[in-house]
């Protein structure tokens, strides 16, 4: 198409040209030698009808670029068609793996559930009390651990504690420090 | 000769042009002619159109714990025009014990003459994949949706079964919530329509047309997980404590209507909903009416206090019977009791007093009030299958009337009766009882609560609050002192009640529906209990074993230790 558009911008020019010049009907000449030839004489460019002029793009081009037309079709049906195929396995890949998250969401409700919290507190002995009463307490700090440094001195205030601890073979600190 | 040549050139010529014509024209004819029936032809053979299932909404706990949800299976089918005669012996030989079905089985339906045929419906993926990995030749999936429910508090069940419902096998939600929000729940199904080669791919990259589904909304219930577990553990316990047919339990917070466990007993597996007994399926709370007995006698008295009829402290005595309409009514003692006041009646349960405060009130307050307290119109709650029966007949004999006073020739539902103690409970105002807290549009992420629905002022807080300290007064001195708890003196009330079964025109004297409702703590209630024991067995030298003071308080006081310790309530 552009090769087609230029050709006849020449001609346009070829045609306000005065046809007098002989320089500017050599250089019109020149330009055209350069170009193929239009296939249907249009009458367009009188002076260059008679000049020599490269080879006419014949049958066999044409219908090359026609073949190479198809066939970059053709490919590009092919590659959309296997674009298909590909994003079909990826559709099928990502259902697979949508249906795994469900699964495994379910799998994680039944963990959490009721049911197996029971099971769970009764397979580590825990039961139910029979019998319940609420005692009113004062809140109260609850030391975890003895403070970094108080663990050596704590058997040390020992007294009666320590001849107790020794009796019982069991340390008795915590107890003795009110806890 | 050249002429002679040149003319059968001529012949040949006119020949192949005739025959191009005749090609032609034919061309025309398909081509043009019929076009538009080769088209529509065409577009069926390559064209497939494929629905694209909604994902049902999830059901999820008030906090958050999954009651329903989805799972994946598969339905594997065959076609069997597709397995060559001699891969059809490895085809048989391999699926049968994936399948866990005979060689016998699997052969006769693949020897089958029709183009698609199902050989197992609804297995796991896991089975599915294996099958995948196989390649086999001839075979397919399909996958499907199924609900999925978590285990119960017995054995052989699922948590809030009868409350939940399931989904059938079409996808339709069945009973319970699953049936009563089933729209919500299912969302809307889509379509795919795309172009399919020769080996039946999709090319997704052509004439394209998808319409996607619209999820189901996700519910979020009242209901309590925890609390639910342990109700239905209390209620499997008393019933096998009383040798009983059966029970029911429900929990419910009188300042909202919010249903907190909802259990019944001889409950299912909704994830074997196909090996039910349908009649299982009923939920006794909606759909099984009853006679309340005694617990009736708070409706009556209430009724009376909010008219003025009688106070708490209005002098009362009986001689143990009254006639009422030709029948004669008897105290449950047949004792006389000769010194009393109202609030002396409702700890005893005393029935004449109940007929006398009908009487006093006259026929037009007294069902003005039943109405009032929600008998004779459903309740409204948001699970399918909620029945009642008509209390407005015209045809109300004094009798009736009398003995309807003491919760006995009159029908209710459990849900019915929770609600009107309810209302006691929350200063006269009967509340909408629901089940569904909050929708989740799965599309927006959008929530949308559910706002507490006062359905009408039943009687004025003062009478409410009088009722309650008197209904205090049936655990702390009365039938009600099972139900007493620790650190909780003066502050549960309740009233128990003992129906006996209209059986074949006439009551079983043996056999009777035990009961107790009861609220606390008074100065601000935070749940209310029903607890029903259908047919205690009777026990020789127990003569009220068969009462709801003694076969229901004690599993109301189960249930009530629990929420007071999970909500701590002090």
């Amino acid at each position: 198409m552009s090769v087609l558009a230029t050709d006849r911008k020449l001609n346009i020019r070829a045609e306000t040209a005065p046809p007098t010049s002989p320089n500017r009907v050599a250089a019109v000449a020149h330009r055209v030698r350069r170009l193929p030839r239009r296939r249907t004489p249009g009458g367009a460019l009188p002076g260059a009808v008679m000049i020599p002029v490269a080879r006419r793009p014949g049958l066999a081009t044409l219908v090359l670029v026609a073949i190479l037309g198809v066939l970059f079709y053709v490919a590009q049906s092919a590659g959309a068609t296997q674009a298909s195929y590909e994003i079909h396995a990826l559709q099928g890949e990502r259902q697979r793996l949508l249906a795994e998250q469900e699964q495994l969401t379910l799998q994680l409700a039944r963990t959490a559930s009721v049911n197996q919290v029971d099971a769970a507190a009764g397979a580590l002995g825990l039961s139910h009390p029979g019998r319940w009463e609420p005692v009113a307490a004062a809140p109260a700090a609850i030391a975890l651990a003895p403070e970094p440094g108080q663990a050596a001195s704590a058997p040390a205030s020992s007294g009666w504690m320590s001849i107790l601890a020794d009796l019982v073979g069991r340390p008795t600190y915590a107890a003795a420090s009110g806890r | 000769m050249p002429e002679a040549r040149r003319l059968r050139v001529l012949w040949l010529m006119a020949l192949a042009l005739l025959l191009t014509l005749v090609l032609q024209a034919r061309l025309i004819y398909w081509q043009v002619g019929h076009h538009r029936e080769l088209w529509a032809q065409a577009h069926a053979q390559h064209e497939q159109r494929v629905q694209l299932p909604a994902a049902r909404g999830r059901l999820v706990d008030r906090n958050g714990l999954v009651l329903a949800s989805n799972t994946p299976v598969y339905s594997i089918f065959a076609t069997p025009d597709q397995i060559s005669e001699r891969a059809k012996p490895k085809v048989v030989e391999t699926l049968a014990p994936i399948l866990q079905m005979s060689e016998q089985e699997v052969r006769n339906r693949l020897d089958s003459t029709v183009k698609f045929v199902y050989l197992k419906k609804r297995v796991p993926a896991a089975v599915a994949a294996r099958l995948d990995a196989l390649h086999l030749e001839g075979i397919g999936k399909l996958r499907e949706n199924q609900r999925a429910y978590m285990a119960g508090a017995t054995p052989g069940t699922t948590l809030a079964h009868q409350l939940l419902g399931f989904v059938n096998d079409g996808g339709h939600g069945q009973y319970g919530v699953e049936g009563f929000y089933d729209e919500q729940l299912r969302g809307r199904a889509g379509f795919e329509s795309t172009l399919r080669d020769l080996t039946n791919r999709p090319i997704i990259l052509s004439d394209h047309v998808r319409v996607a589904p619209i999820d189901g909304a996700d519910l979020t219930l009242t209901l309590d997980s925890q609390l639910q577990y342990f109700v239905e553990q209390a209620l499997a316990a008393g019933v096998k404590r009383t040798e009983a047919e059966g029970g029911s339990a429900l929990v419910i917070q009188p300042r909202t209507g919010e249903i907190l466990a909802w259990a019944s007993s001889g409950g299912y597996d909704a994830n074997a909903f196909r090996t039910t007994d349908p009649a299982r399926f009923v939920d006794p709370i909606l759909a099984h009416l009853y006679e309340p007995g005694s617990v009736m006698k708070v409706v009556t008295l209430a009724g009376a206090l909010d008219t003025g009829a009688i106070s708490p402290l209005t002098p009362y005595s009986d001689s143990g019977w009254v006639r009422v309409g030709g029948i004669t009514i008897w105290d449950w003692d047949r004792r006389p009791h000769p010194k009393g006041n109202m609030t002396y009646v409702l700890e005893q349960s005393l029935n004449v007093g109940a007929v006398k405060v009908e009487q006093l009130l006259g026929k037009e307050n007294f069902l003005h009030y039943l109405h009032a307290f929600g008998f004779g119109a459903l309740t409204g709650v948001d699970v399918a299958g909620e029945v009642t029966p008509a209390l407005n007949r015209p045809d109300w004999r004094e009798s009736e009337l009398a003995t309807a006073s003491f919760g006995q020739g009159v029908a209710v539902t459990p849900v019915q009766m929770l609600t009107a103690v309810a209302a006691i409970a929350n200063d006269g105002k009967l509340m909408w009882p629901h089940l569904v807290a909050s929708s989740r549009d799965p599309s927006t992420g959008a929530a949308k609560a559910v706002a507490p629905r006062v359905v009408r002022q039943a009687i004025a807080p003062e009478a409410a609050k009088q009722m309650r300290a008197m209904m205090v007064s049936v655990v702390e001195k009365g039938s009600g002192s099972r139900a007493r708890m620790d650190n909780f003196k003066n502050r549960v009330f309740g009233k128990t009640g003992t129906a006996e079964i209209p059986e074949n025109g006439a009551y079983s004297k043996d056999r009777g529906i035990a009961s107790f409702v009861g609220c606390m703590p008074v100065e601000d209630p935070k749940f209310c209990a029903l607890v029903i024991i259908r047919k205690p067995k009777p026990i020789p030298d127990q003569p009220l074993a068969t009462e709801g003071a003694v076969a229901a308080a004690p599993v109301w006081k189960e249930i009530a230790q629990a929420i007071v310790l999970q909500q701590r309530i002090n």
